[in-house]
């Protein structure tokens, strides 16, 4: 028995940027489900419970790179290295450009970028750009 | 290499070494020359001894034959006067180089002809008589050599020629003793030359090896001096390097870090406007603005202070660059972020190539050329120039707009981080960009400088790679 729901996993250990994470997406009118996990090693286990269909597999990953315990990256890694969860559309939010470079020199099958701008006003638009397109329009892969 | 004195001195001896040969060997031809004369005057002397031994024979045997007709004697005689003429003939060959000789010679032909014929009248007459006594005054022909024609005898005539040879023979004797005397003191002296010279080399390889030795040793002091020095080079260096990544990391992590706290007063601030701005007076929104516009200036500053520490992080990847294309597109970068500007750009038609990082080098033109448009916000009919040209043999990139320019009294200070020389009431800006530049230029391994004239413009100056 598998169960998609039209949540959110947002992947962020600061809980300000949670909370601010969480405005921007609900100010864009986005109304899903928003799970949290609080750092990398958390998220591997949520996704391992989406593997085994322990819990339902939701409909957009938002990864921070810069995580405690577990790096942003290594959770890529371990999200790409699963049968269905590989699917998942993968935003990471990023601190910097340096941090984009990284990720494209690894080539991890990243879906998109934000970088988070120290102007909320700026980051409350890119998410909201981010939530109309992997929310709205795009086709998440049909789960077997 | 070596200096013209020794070429020369090396030439020198070797021509003394040969003319010393050379001298020795000719005094030692004079010499053997001398010699061989010597011989050659004493072989005519024995000629000259042999043909008188032989008229002598002849005479006793002619004489035995007249008193005793003794057949055997008669034969002695006869053969005697052929060896004589013999004799003779050899003489007459051995004088044929000296002239005077030559001219003494017909003379003791002829005497010993008269010699002869008186002899030969005696045996004749025993031959035709030969058990009849002879008048003595027949004999008495044969027993001398009385025959004085003129008064010559033969004896006479051939120690005439024998005189002269043993002038002669004096003569040469001295010659060869003269010879033998150059020859020794030309031997000795030369002997004596090719012995100073080659003490004098052998002075001179000795001075030489000490010399070389003593370079040699110096080198190796030299050496082992650089080695020290290379080596404190190398671990100063490293330490430099340890220490200058460690800043940077410090300086990239902390800039970083200090955006997460920047983003959560920003969103906040936000926020707060947007949910309890019912709440708030106008002064308490203008309090949330400021708290913004500070986050906002502290963003800018991280931002730089970012890319200051990237300049230095990244490696330099040198290529073929066309400088005109990179000033034009971020020229187009420039003008978008105020599109209402009225400025006027000046930049080469053709290709301006260098060897460059486009990158990096992009990041210096982002700046100088940023600068550039904001230090002419405030100029009517503002230009802004880029532009090569060659100095000493190498090539010059500039920047040159007619701004508000600066005071050359701090032009020391433009390139130092956090250094303004305009307030932020007037022109905004980090205080990074011109310090992220020299920096650009100096992993380029080139120079940067600035010339400028308050509200009359300024020019930056650069140079890539030497």
């Amino acid at each position: 028995m598998t169960n998609t729901t039209n949540s959110i996993l947002l992947v962020e250990d600061d809980p300000d940027h949670e909370a601010l994470a969480i405005r921007a997406l609900r100010k864009a009118n986005v109304a899903n489900q928003i799970n949290v996990a609080r750092d990398g090693a958390e998220a591997i286990d949520l996704i391992g419970k989406f593997e085994s269909g322990e819990l339902p597999m939701p409909q957009l990953i938002l990864l921070d790179l810069k995580l405690p315990k577990v790096q942003g990256l290594d959770v890529l890694k371990a999200i790409r290295a699963t049968e269905k969860a590989a699917l998942l559309p993968v935003v990471v939010l990023t601190s910097s450009d340096e941090e984009r470079d990284i990720v494209s020199s690894y080539r991890l099958g990243v879906n998109s970028y934000i970088r988070k701008p120290v102007n909320f006003t700026d980051f409350a638009e890119a998410t909201k750009q981010l939530g109309m397109y992997w929310l709205l329009l795009n086709q998440v892969p049909p789960v077997a | 290499m070596r200096p013209l004195g020794y070429r020369l001195a090396y030439i020198g001896a070797i021509l003394i070494v040969l003319l010393n040969s050379w001298l020795a060997y000719r005094s030692l031809g004079v010499f053997s020359g001398s010699q061989s004369w010597q011989t050659h005057t004493l072989q005519t002397l024995t000629a000259c001894e042999q043909l008188l031994a032989e008229i002598r024979t002849a005479e006793s045997a002619a004489r035995g034959y007249v008193l005793q007709a003794d057949p055997i004697l008669e034969k002695q005689y006869s053969d005697a006067v052929s060896s004589i003429w013999k004799s003779y003939d050899e003489l007459r060959t051995q004088t044929q180089d000296n002239p005077s000789q030559q001219q003494r010679l017909p003379l003791v032909r002829e005497r010993i002809q008269a010699r002869l014929t008186a002899i030969e009248v005696g045996v004749q007459l025993r031959k035709a008589q030969p058990d009849a006594a002879l008048p003595p005054s027949q004999l008495g022909l044969m027993m001398a050599d009385q025959y004085k024609y003129g008064g010559f005898t033969v004896a006479y005539a051939i120690s005439q020629v024998e005189g002269e040879e043993r002038r002669l023979l004096d003569m040469r004797s001295a010659q060869v003793t003269l010879a033998r005397r150059s020859a020794y003191t030309t031997f000795g002296v030369a002997t004596l030359l090719d012995l100073l010279f080659l003490l004098l080399a052998f002075y001179l390889l000795g001075k030489e090896a000490t010399a070389r030795q003593q370079i040699a040793t110096q080198s190796d002091e030299i050496r082992s001096l650089n080695a020290d020095l290379e080596q404190r080079v190398q671990e100063r260096t490293q330490e430099l390097e340890a220490s200058n990544q460690e800043l940077e990391a410090f300086s990239y992590s902390v800039s970083h870090d200090l955006r997460a706290p920047l983003r959560t007063i920003d969103g906040f601030s936000l926020a707060l406007y947007e949910d309890f701005a019912d709440k708030l007076d106008d002064e308490g929104r203008d309090y949330i603005n400021r708290v913004r516009n500070g986050v906002q200036r502290m963003g800018q500053l991280i931002d730089a202070l970012l890319q200051l520490s990237r300049v230095t992080r990244s490696d330099l990847v040198l290529e073929t660059t066309d400088l005109a294309e990179l000033v034009r597109s971020v020229v187009g970068d420039v003008r978008a972020s105020d599109p209402e500007r009225d400025v006027r750009f000046e930049i080469p038609s053709t290709p301006v190539l260098a060897q460059a990082d486009p990158r990096l080098l992009r990041v210096a033109f982002e700046n100088l050329l940023g600068n550039a448009f904001k230090f002419t916000s405030k100029t009517p009919g503002a230009v802004i120039e880029f532009g090569s040209l060659l100095k000493d043999g190498q090539a010059v990139y500039f920047i040159r707009d007619n701004g508000a320019g600066f005071d050359m009294y701090y032009v020391d200070r433009l390139f130092t981080a956090f250094q303004r020389l305009h307030g932020d009431r007037d022109f905004k800006g980090s205080g990074i960009g011109l310090a992220t530049t020299l920096r650009i230029i100096r992993r380029h391994k080139g120079r940067i400088w600035a010339e400028g004239k308050e509200n009359e413009g300024a020019t930056f100056y650069f140079t890539l790679g030497s």
